[in-house]
């Protein structure tokens, strides 16, 4: 066995020992002595001195008691842990940009010189970001709004091409779609390792925690996430949250739901523009973080279609505007020609259409209802295609003089009833209205016997656009109808332009459609009075009338289909023909569509109005397109780190050890409290007063 | 009243004591040429030497004081008044405890006498001495009395004149060495039980003692007729802790020494002393006495003339 040092100039410090020596050697007690006459003074020296002695050692104790409280709370290593991200950019080869191009980044934060979007500035900073990186590095791009896209197939070492990539971005009213950006960002680190840099506002109460999942994954294979919240200062934005046109058939009003994602209470314009161009200014006044309802009155005639309600916010523009289906209003005034005025009211096919239309009065009917004008014969010259979307003629006698009108009317998009009775005969109708009439009359047949109860009418198909209200009920009531009488027409079969809508039990048709131009045509074959049946009195007769109305052009701009869509979802629109020539229109222009197994289908880019249209036809669907509401509430609610700490709290938690900390303390106070218990024994050496043993 | 019995008396004269009466005499001789301003004025008015004022005649006044020529010129009746000189007795209190043997001399023969310069007993000795020498000159009475102290011959000489008293003043002043402690609180009233109801005391001491102990002592010691004076005696250096390094500082009255080292405790010394004082002061005000600050190392005219001056 062998001793040996494997330091020995560390013995030097052994001269160490000599202070503890000098130190005795200092403090022996003076051998000199005095005859002192004044010791009563000396006595109260003492008594001071060690007054104060006290007082110091109490600073003394406290610097020893933190010292060693210090090192006993190092011992016990503690640390602080916080959300953060989890992998610093250092030393790491491959990164992924992740810029959010998402609506809500277009929030204009700032004032004066620096005022700039949120994505402007996203896009600055990534750009320093990646210009920044170590030489070598390499980098892809994915972008966030609407649906992630990997700019950049691959990574790339090609900074410069990535950041001019960067630059060349633009912002979109997308959502936010964090969660396909981060797989994205990881499959293009699948391999090499890295982390991904996400450049986003963060805001929104959806767009982050539906990234918890991909989070989860980057953890679990290792990548980084290095978050680079870009948020304004004062988050806040106004937004049309919902507009909804008023109740009753017609209405005639629109509610607003405004709200108000700011900190402050505010108060702003708002423009609705009617699908005609007509434009409705109000104010709206909306609690800070709440929401507030405005109705807006729409005039009495309004072209149907795709409205806009607008509120003015200079913060985020891109969800200014928001879209909304309006029917046509008023507009849809039903001229009623009464061809045979009766002697008593039941004996009038007018006083059954009248109450079966405006089954509240006109009073009501001005509010919003259907109106119907009533002209005899002569009187039928007032058709006005723009002021009216439906003619009934009811008994006329002789329609020739109205044949052209009617004609130009029908062509028009207007819609046309006809309805036949005791004045009406083959020989009046059936030349002058050739060009509308589904087939020509024949005659008016009795179907029963006096005495006897007529024929009852056959269930309608509910699978009829006409019929389609009464699926859910009301179809039945349809059976109770009995017809004694009804004119017969000339055989003819059903075709694309001609389809029998009501038939009797018996087969006899009783309503038929023809379409002409952009409008139909719809003959019917019994009467609107109880001449020939007993249909006004059965249950089924006002919601049939009013349904008319609707399906003949009365309630929309043509009847096409009504739809909602989101920007950059795909939109699908069912056609009647799949060889239709189908284009769409939206808020730009034409927008590119493909038909596809009988349906057109088309992605939204902007919010607004779309009209998917088809050559000489009336418009096939109106298609209201909306941003994501989630975009517009721009405040701060989850943050990207705090919920990646929440799914995998290990990896995204930084965890910071206060031990070290403690310790240099402990040893600080430790240092001071022997500096002070050095000086406070160099002057208790000075002012020693002390017996002398 | 008769003297104390004189301590060892029969001893014979040491002639180390007669060379210190030679020396006290020749200094209070020095010291009383420097002070040479009158006599003590009476505080009763009576009917002597001095005129004083005049007064309106009161019925049961002297017709002898009336004066004439005032009634003769002015109709009026007028008395005259005048001072009367009398003897005031004064008692020297000299204390001799053994912090008196104190001083910045240097050191002397423990058992010694300390030189009568450079010494706190020595300015005592040399103050007590003038005073007498000077009360001699004018014909007045003047007594001692010793505090603590051995080899003191007299413990108590009654206020008397002439020239065999004043010399036993001396010679009891100038055998007398320091030792032992004065306990003020105790001596001081015995004294004043033997003093003249209308007297001076003249009190030439250290103080060295708590205030609280002997505040009431002295109180005592002025009250009634009495004028009492306190010569407070101190060495400087002591005072200011003027010594060059540390030390074992060691009272000459006994008790354990106290290890210092001056240059540090030398401003808690300034407050303490600061503060003593103070104490010392508040109790000459209550005892209605001049309090008269002599160092040991200053010149002792200014002293005697703070001492003896009127008012």
């Amino acid at each position: 066995m062998q001793a040996g040092l494997l330091a020995p100039a560390a013995l030097a410090l052994l001269a160490l020992a000599l202070g503890p020596v000098l130190a005795h050697l200092a403090r022996q007690p003076p051998r000199r002595q005095v005859r002192y006459g004044a010791m009563l003074l000396l006595e109260r020296l003492a008594r001071r001195l060690r007054r104060r002695r006290r007082l110091d050692d109490r600073w003394l104790l406290l610097l020893r008691v933190l010292a060693v409280a210090l090192a006993a709370l190092a011992a016990a290593r503690p640390e602080l842990r916080w959300p953060a991200a989890n992998a610093a950019l250092d030393g790491v080869g491959a990164v992924v940009v992740v810029l959010d191009d998402s609506l809500s980044m277009d929030l204009v934060d700032g004032a004066g010189p620096a005022r700039e979007t949120l994505f402007e500035r996203a896009r600055r900073e990534a750009v320093a970001f990646v210009r920044d990186l170590p030489q070598g590095t390499r980098v892809g791009l994915v972008t966030v709004g609407g649906a992630a896209r990997a700019v950049t197939p691959e990574l790339t070492a090609d900074r410069d091409a990535v950041a001019a990539a960067i630059e060349a971005l633009r912002q979109g009213p997308g959502s936010t779609d964090l969660a396909g950006a981060l797989a994205l960002a990881r499959r293009m680190l699948a391999g090499t390792g890295g982390a991904a840099a996400v450049f986003t506002d963060e805001a929104g109460p959806v767009a982050v925690p539906a990234a918890a999942s991909e989070i989860a994954l980057f953890g679990e294979q290792g990548l980084g996430l290095i978050p680079r919240p870009v948020r304004a200062r004062d988050p806040a934005n106004l937004v049309i949250l919902g507009a909804t046109y008023g109740e009753g058939l017609e209405g005639g009003s629109v509610r607003l739901t405004v709200a108000n994602y700011g900190a402050a209470d505010r108060e702003a314009p708002l423009t609705v523009e009617l699908p005609d161009g007509a434009e409705i200014h109000a104010f709206v006044d909306v609690p800070a973080g709440g929401t507030a309802e405005e109705r807006v009155t729409v005039p009495r005639v309004a072209e149907g279609g795709v409205a806009l309600a607008r509120v003015d916010d200079e913060r985020l523009r891109l969800d200014d505007a928001y879209a909304f289906q309006l029917p046509r209003v008023g507009a849809s005034r039903v001229l009623v020609v009464d061809g045979d005025p009766g002697p008593t009211p039941t004996a009038s096919e007018v006083y059954f259409l009248e109450r079966a239309l405006a089954p509240w009065g006109a009073a009501a009917a001005l509010e919003g209802g259907v109106l119907p004008d009533v002209a005899s014969e002569v009187g039928a010259v007032d058709l006005d295609p723009e002021v009216h979307r439906v003619a009934f003629l009811a008994n006329v006698s002789d329609p020739g003089p109205l044949a052209a009108r009617l004609l130009a009317f029908v062509r028009a998009g207007g819609g046309l009833v006809i309805g036949v009775g005791d004045n009406v005969t083959a020989e009046r109708y059936n030349e002058p209205l050739a060009l509308l009439l589904p087939s020509p009359l024949r005659r008016a047949e009795s179907l029963t016997a006096p005495g006897e109860n007529g024929v009852p009418t056959e269930l309608p198909d509910v699978s009829l656009e006409l019929f389609r209200p009464f699926a859910r009920g009301g179809r039945a009531a349809f059976g109770r109808v009995r017809w004694r009488r009804l004119f017969t027409l000339q055989p003819y079969e059903d075709s694309e332009q001609v389809r029998t809508l009501m038939r009797t039990a018996s087969g006899l048709p009783l309503l038929v459609e023809r379409r002409l131009g952009q409008g139909r045509v719809l003959l019917f074959t019994g009467t609107f009075d109880l001449g020939w049946g007993d249909f006004p009195l059965q249950a089924a007769f006002m919601p049939w009338v009013q349904r008319l109305v609707t399906y003949l052009g009365g309630e929309t701009g043509g009847g096409g289909l009504r739809l909602e869509g989101r920007v950059g979802e795909a939109v699908r629109v069912d056609l009647p023909d799949a060889a239709l020539d189908v284009s769409v229109r939206g808020p730009d222009g034409p927008v590119a569509v493909r038909v596809r197994g009988g349906q057109a289908v088309f992605t939204p880019e902007l919010p607004g109005a779309y009209v998917v249209e088809t050559p000489g036809a009336p418009p096939l669907a109106w298609v209201a397109i909306h941003t994501d509401p989630a975009e517009s509430d721009v405040r701060l609610t989850h943050r990207l780190v705090e919920t990646a700490a929440r799914v995998d709290p290990e990896r995204f938690v930084h965890h910071e050890p206060l031990w070290p900390w403690l310790l240099w303390a402990a040893l600080g106070f430790a240092v001071l409290q022997a500096a002070l218990a050095a000086a406070l024994g160099r002057r208790a050496a000075a002012e020693e007063v002390s017996r002398a043993a | 009243m008769t003297p104390a019995r004189p301590e060892g008396h029969g001893a014979g004269w040491d002639p180390e004591v007669l060379a210190r009466i030679q020396a006290l005499a020749f200094q209070a001789r020095v010291l009383v040429a420097g002070f040479l301003h009158g006599a003590h004025r009476s505080t009763r008015v009576a009917h002597n030497v001095e005129f004083a004022d005049y007064k309106d005649y009161t019925p049961g006044d002297p017709l002898r004081d009336l004066d004439w020529r005032v009634l003769a010129r002015s109709d009026r009746l007028v008395v005259r008044r005048h001072h009367a000189e009398h003897e005031l007795p004064v008692t020297l209190v000299v204390d001799a405890s053994a912090d008196a043997g104190t001083g910045e001399a240097g050191r002397w023969p423990r058992g010694g006498r300390p030189p009568l310069t450079g010494s706190k007993w020595g300015a005592a000795a040399v103050l007590a001495a003038t005073v007498a020498w000077w009360l001699r000159r004018r014909g007045e009475p003047v007594g001692l009395a010793v505090v603590a102290g051995e080899s003191v011959p007299w413990r108590w000489l009654p206020p008397r004149t002439g020239r065999a008293h004043a010399a036993a003043i001396l010679g009891t002043l100038a055998a007398a060495v320091p030792a032992g402690r004065a306990d003020l609180g105790t001596a001081l009233p015995a004294i004043g039980a033997r003093l003249p109801r209308r007297s001076m005391v003249v009190l030439i001491s250290d103080l060295m003692e708590e205030p609280a102990t002997w505040a009431e002592a002295v109180a005592g010691l002025g009250a009634g007729l009495r004028d009492l004076r306190v010569v407070h005696l101190h060495d400087p250096r002591e005072w200011t802790l003027d010594y060059p390094a540390a030390a074992r500082f060691r009272s000459p009255e006994g008790g354990r020494p106290l290890v210092v080292d001056p240059a540090g405790a030398r401003d808690a010394m300034a407050e303490v002393v600061a503060d003593y004082l103070a104490e010392v002061r508040a109790a000459m005000v209550r005892a209605g006495a001049r309090h008269v600050l002599a160092p040991s190392d200053g010149a002792l005219s200014a002293v005697v003339a703070r001492l003896l001056r009127e008012g």
